[in-house]
């Protein structure tokens, strides 16, 4: 039967070229659908126009304030590139703060001992592994993954704290200028794009972290080790929290017990204000993690320019991801409630 | 209820049960009323006729008097035993439906979990033509196994997702390139495949599942299943929810399965569809199998509700 059906799969394939786009082209393009799928650009190029207009002499886009976005926006991005894997299950990562900061300082001090070539692998190695640490707990004591995950994050300060007794670890300033050149962070991001999108768009891993947050009873009747992909999940969110401490220790020159402060928060508002769905599923897609970063980089930066206090900058950005989250389940409820409508008059 | 001068409204699929205890029966059919009739005046085939539009035709269950498949067993289950049932034995043969039925605590949709190790079980599945024992869910797709839970909405399909990734979910493997690619071309045609192959009624495959009708819903559920290359089939209620012109349609894909060498293992509450279809029928009581009928001697109601209660 497998080679039947094979060949079956060719004919049908070569045989049926008009009978496919047919099909295809029949999908009609749904306003709620659409709206679900471009609000986050929208909400980009809004926020876009806003600062161009609202700053003056176009100093919104000078090359100083681009490189300034991109700062804000890279971290944002590379540490979303691995939470979206445990967002997407409907799980959530708290401890991504201080899992950068304890990686980014062993990361640092294994550099100033074996030399500068160890700062980004160990930092990466060690968040992955505290990663898997996360995930495998999860798995075995199924508890919310909040609970875990916000243990993780007042442990690993703790040992954060232990570690440096308090203190600031230095990095070679030579270290520190390669790392936190624009040229290197571009080329880090565009790989952390490029390999994280192929992982989470193309291949099972993915795949099943959606159909996770979908229906984790479904994914299991369907042959999906459940326990397998969280803890993959969370070694994925864990080793882009690595790299990212590498990344902030450079940018800082150094590691210091406060590193990487509510970064998680951050990461969060980031990727939900991008559109992926606070509950998961199949609606999460990896483009709306770069747009979410980009947006709140913006939005940071913008404001700083037309020299809006830092409370109220918070305070800003808050009601943006309030508006956000419920315009998304508005727009998602609305996009189901049409897709029962159109089922029933076609058929 | 109506000896009390109530009225009740039944609305139902099993359309025997209806005609027996209704006064009147109204069919609809796509959406409209098709016919009012006086239940003590028709029969369940009318009823039927009238529900799908054309003839339903006579064999619309199996329509062997005998037992038959190979001798050549491929599902060799031993001492299988927890909380809902124990020291379950049973084997399965090439090209062999075997039926379960019994009571909701007689432990049949248990049964059909821990065969598929969805759920947790001592004793031994064992998979004659690979010489191997199940040991999880992923294993035994692995193992040529296919599993149709019984509740479609909660364990089988993503309700809020797209036909496409409900048909991609079990296909995973099949769809698989170099590198864990899952190309978007190939799942698509995938799909297509299977809406044309069960002429699924849907808009196209980005159709969200929960637009879509029971019996709709069952052939993509089963097709899935169907479309890959399987040696063992565990179909929990295949039936249920769904009409009757659906309902042929499954049995006449279970025919075809099983006359293509494929062996299905059906648990069900349905009494009529298991007598109808099945080669082998094995009744369960509290946990036991209590009686093991086969087609051969001949299968009928009243004995295997004796065994039941």
């Amino acid at each position: 039967m497998p080679k039947e059906n094979k060949e079956e799969n060719k004919t049908e394939t070569t045989g049926d070229r008009t009978a496919v786009p047919a099909l295809v082209k029949r999908r009609k393009i749904d306003f709620w659908d659409l709206l679900q799928r471009v609000f986050p650009f929208v909400g980009l190029i809004v926020i876009m126009i806003i600062f161009t207009v609202a700053v003056k002499d176009g100093r919104m886009w000078s090359m100083y304030s681009i490189k300034t976005v991109f700062s804000i926006a890279i971290p944002y991005c590379v540490g979303g590139a691995g939470m979206v894997f445990v967002a997407s299950q409907g799980s959530t990562d708290m401890s991504q703060g201080s899992l950068l900061a304890l990686s980014g300082t062993i990361g640092a001090m294994v550099a100033a001992a074996a030399g500068n070539w160890a700062m980004v692998p160990v930092s990466m190695g060690m968040g992955c592994l505290i990663g898997i640490f996360n995930g495998v707990m999860l798995a075995k004591f199924k508890v919310p993954s909040v609970m875990v995950t916000l243990a993780m994050l007042i442990i690993l300060r703790a040992f954060v704290t232990l570690i440096t007794n308090g203190q600031d670890i230095r990095i070679a300033s030579s270290l520190a200028d390669t790392l936190d050149s624009t040229s290197v962070k571009v080329a880090i991001l565009i790989a952390v794009i490029l390999v994280m999108g192929y992982l989470f768009e193309f291949t099972k891993c993915g795949f099943f972290s959606r159909c996770i947050g979908e229906n984790q009873t479904v994914g299991q009747f369907s042959g999906i080790s459940v326990k397998k992909y969280k803890i993959i999940a969370f070694a994925f969110s864990g080793l882009m929290a690595g790299l990212c401490g590498a990344l902030n220790v450079a940018k800082a020159g150094g590691a210091s017990p406060q590193l990487g402060n509510f970064f998680e928060l951050e990461v969060m508002t980031a990727i939900f204000v991008g559109g992926i769905p606070v509950e998961g599923g199949a609606t999460s897609k990896f483009y709306k993690v770069i747009v979410g970063a980009f947006m709140i980089a913006f939005l940071k930066q913008g404001l700083s320019l037309t020299g809006v206090e830092s409370s109220t900058q918070e305070l800003i950005q808050g009601l943006l991801l309030l508006c956000v989250v419920f315009f998304g389940l508005f727009v998602k409820g609305q996009f189901l409630r049409r897709q029962r409508l159109i089922a029933a008059t076609e058929s | 209820m109506k000896a009390m001068g109530k009225s009740v409204m039944l609305v139902t699929h099993d359309v025997e049960e209806m005609v027996q205890i209704t006064d009147t029966i109204t069919v609809m059919r796509d959406g409209r009323v098709v016919a009012e009739l006086d239940s003590l005046k028709t029969d369940a085939g009318e009823v039927k006729r009238l529900m799908v539009g054309r003839e339903i035709k006579g064999e619309y269950y199996s329509s062997d008097k005998e037992a038959k498949f190979d001798d050549e067993v491929v599902l060799k289950v031993e001492g299988l035993t927890c909380p809902n049932f124990t020291n379950v034995s049973f084997e399965l043969h090439k090209g062999e439906i075997l039926g379960f039925c019994g009571l909701s605590d007689a432990g049949i949709h248990e049964l059909a979990e821990a065969l598929f190790c969805v759920r947790k079980a001592k004793g031994d599945v064992h998979v004659v033509y690979a010489n191997e024992s199940v040991k999880s869910p992923k294993h035994a797709m692995k193992l040529k196994m296919a599993y149709v839970p019984k509740d479609r909405d909660k364990q089988a399909l993503m309700v809020n997702d797209s036909i496409e990734n409900n048909v991609a979910l079990p296909t995973v493997e099949l769809l698989k390139k170099k590198a864990g690619f899952l190309s978007p071309g190939t799942r698509r045609e995938l799909s297509l495949k299977i809406l044309k192959k069960f002429a699924v009624k849907t808009i196209g495959i980005h159709q969200i599942i929960s637009g879509l009708s029971g019996g709709n819903r069952q052939k993509i559920n089963l097709g899935r299943w169907i479309i890959q290359d399987k040696n063992v089939l565990i179909l929990d209620c295949p039936t249920r929810g769904v009409d009757v012109g659906v309902k042929s349609y499954i049995y006449a894909e279970m025919n075809w399965l099983k006359s293509s060498g494929v062996s299905i293992i059906v648990v069900s509450d349905e009494l009529s569809e298991l007598i109808g279809m099945c080669d082998t029928l094995k009744v369960m009581k509290s946990g036991e199998i209590v009686k093991t009928m086969s087609r051969t001697d001949g299968l009928s109601d009243e004995e295997i509700i004796e065994v039941m209660l």
